[in-house]
């Protein structure tokens, strides 16, 4: 499995009903609540084994999938 | 002794008409304007209906949300705003309850409001005009009392219908007079708000800055995901005072964004709707040692806020801070350990729900002598030796997440709902602060997850769902819920 499906396959778990795979304004547009965004950051942190914290966190990242998956590697960078 | 809250309004308007009142990033109005559009709104309002009559407000919170809530007031109606995000099903179950004679809505909710209306009628606030008529809404000032409604706002209600708190003039103005005096509000006071409208934390920044001619800015939803953002906001916008959840604090508290020096504006932090962890609130003193710091409680059937506690001293992170002493015109009793508040801030009643009301607005026993109500508040409370009261919880299953009441009955009513579910049942695992849900029948983990979303606000769905082959009972023939939690949770420390 890819980076780019296990993202996704993280992300459906946590809302399926969210086009993550296609949406680019997901913050913007006001998709993700607060209450998902948590669940996100979970997700990701569980799936990818980083430890990402809401403190050093731009809107940018998460606007698409595409831009989490970024900042993952960025974190993976760090280790 | 003024009796209705317009005429804050009229006086901010005559003093500083060209001052700003509320705001947003995408514009503001001033408090001329805001007078003037408000008195347009009521005038379409005033000619549907007459006065008294309830009125659903269906917007985003924007500065012209607030303009079509004083529309309903200059109509001589009350307001009740609704969260244009929650699922359409508890959208009709409020309207059902509310029985709403006029819709405000934005134009982009029209088909939706529609469809919520039954007999109202729903006009887009986009589509009134510039006309207002003095002698009609001169009319309908005449006539009314401090008795009559302001607003009612719905929180959750254990039979799955939402309660609808009814609020009168003169519950708010007895309220906003206190805390302008006690907290110390500015003359022009600079609020950062956080709260929705039909969230009862808005009342005091809504109208302490009527009161005060201050402003109001309405902090975009998004920068409360990204403290950074909101710390910047903040200062851009030079907010001096801040009424929020502490689960809004604690987020920036914990994200460590924040810095001694920073935002030399802000003076006040009050904070009200949960429990505040003293680690959230230390850090906070650590950034901000000149401010204020007040821990306010209160459910909405007593206005905002019944007891306050402004921080005197240095409490470690484990400590739990005080609730304090009544507000002013408030007297607090102590019931068998619950809660129990009387005077002026008391709710009528549960709008349309007569047993409801009589439930939990009861005869104060120790003034047998008189009819005197006091409200029974379903939270557990004790004095400290300071003499200062404390919170230690909540009675029965009501529960709170980010500042929102949420009733576990509420929840179980949706599960019970779906199809092919037989029987739900919810509890709260407190030491993970989790919501979770079990239940017997046909029905998928992923059918019934997606039927509830269907149902419920987001903040009230399950964090956890359990599908099971037989729920324990208990000698009644009810679910035991003792042992149903204590075999979950043997499960999952097998795993």
């Amino acid at each position: 499995m890819t980076d780019w499906e296990k993202l996704l396959e993280a992300l459906a778990e946590v809302d399926e009903d969210i086009d993550f795979a296609n949406e680019c304004a997901l913050i913007d547009d006001g998709v993700i609540d607060s209450l998902t965004l948590t669940q996100i950051i979970a997700a990701i942190n569980d799936a990818f084994g980083v430890r990402i914290v809401t403190g050093d966190l731009e809107p940018e990242n998460f606007n698409s999938a595409q831009a989490m998956l970024k900042l993952v590697y960025r974190y993976q960078e760090r280790k | 002794m003024i009796r209705n809250i317009l005429s804050w309004l009229e006086e901010a308007a005559e003093c500083a008409p060209d001052r700003t009142a509320y705001d947003s990033p995408s514009g503001g109005l001033t408090w001329g304007e805001v007078l003037r559009r408000a008195k347009q709104i009521g005038t379409c309002i005033a000619r549907q209906v007459s006065a008294q009559s309830p009125v659903l407000i269906f917007m985003d919170k924007s500065p012209e949300c607030v303009t079509a809530m004083l529309g309903a007031v200059f109509a001589g109606c009350f307001y009740t705003p609704l969260d244009s995000t929650m699922p359409e099903a508890r959208m009709k179950r409020i309207a059902e309850v509310l029985e709403p004679a006029a819709v405000i809505c934005e134009k982009k909710y029209r088909e939706t409001a529609e469809r919520l209306a039954g007999q109202a009628i729903v006009t887009a606030l986009e589509e009134i005009g510039a006309e207002a008529e003095e002698e009609l809404l001169g009319q309908r000032r005449a006539q009314q009392i401090d008795a009559d409604l302001l607003y009612v706002l719905f929180t959750s209600g254990s039979t799955g219908m939402p309660k609808g708190v009814s609020i009168t003039h003169r519950s708010v103005i007895d309220f906003i007079e206190w805390a302008c005096e006690a907290l110390q509000l500015p003359d022009q006071v600079r609020f950062g708000s956080q709260a929705p409208f039909y969230f009862d934390n808005s009342v005091l920044d809504l109208y302490g800055t009527m009161r005060k001619k201050g402003s109001l800015f309405l902090i975009p939803k998004r920068d409360f995901l990204f403290p950074r953002c909101l710390i910047e906001t903040l200062g851009e916008q030079r907010i001096d005072t801040i009424f929020w959840v502490p689960s809004a604090l604690t987020a920036v508290a914990s994200a460590e964004v924040l810095e001694t020096g920073m935002l030399p504006e802000l003076r006040r932090v009050l904070f009200c709707g949960e429990t505040m962890p003293c680690r959230t609130l230390n850090r906070w003193k650590a950034a901000f040692p000149e401010a204020d710091f007040v821990n306010m409680y209160g459910p909405t059937e007593i206005t905002d806020v019944c007891t306050w506690y402004r921080v005197d001293r240095e409490f470690s992170d484990t400590d739990s801070l005080p609730i304090g002493r009544p507000c002013g015109n408030t007297r607090i009793y102590l019931i068998d350990g619950e809660l129990c508040v009387g005077g002026t801030c008391l709710s009528p009643g549960y709008y349309n729900a007569p047993d409801k009301t009589e439930a939990a607005f009861v005869q104060n026993p120790l003034r047998r002598q008189i009819p005197e109500r006091i409200y029974k508040t379903g939270d557990l409370a004790a004095y400290n030796e300071r003499g200062e009261l404390m919170f230690l919880g909540r009675r029965d299953s009501q529960i709170k997440r980010s500042g929102y009441r949420i009733e576990l009955g509420e929840i179980e009513c949706a599960l019970n709902a779906v199809e092919n579910v037989t029987l739900g049942c919810c509890w709260y695992e407190e030491s993970q602060e989790r919501i979770m849900a079990a239940y017997t029948g046909e029905a998928s983990e992923k059918e019934v997850k997606a039927a509830l979303k269907n149902a419920l606000p987001r903040y009230m769905l399950p964090d956890g769902l359990l599908k099971r082959g037989t729920m324990p009972q208990t000698g009644s023939g009810k679910i035991d819920r003792l042992a149903l939690k204590q075999e979950v949770a043997n499960e999952h420390s097998v795993i």
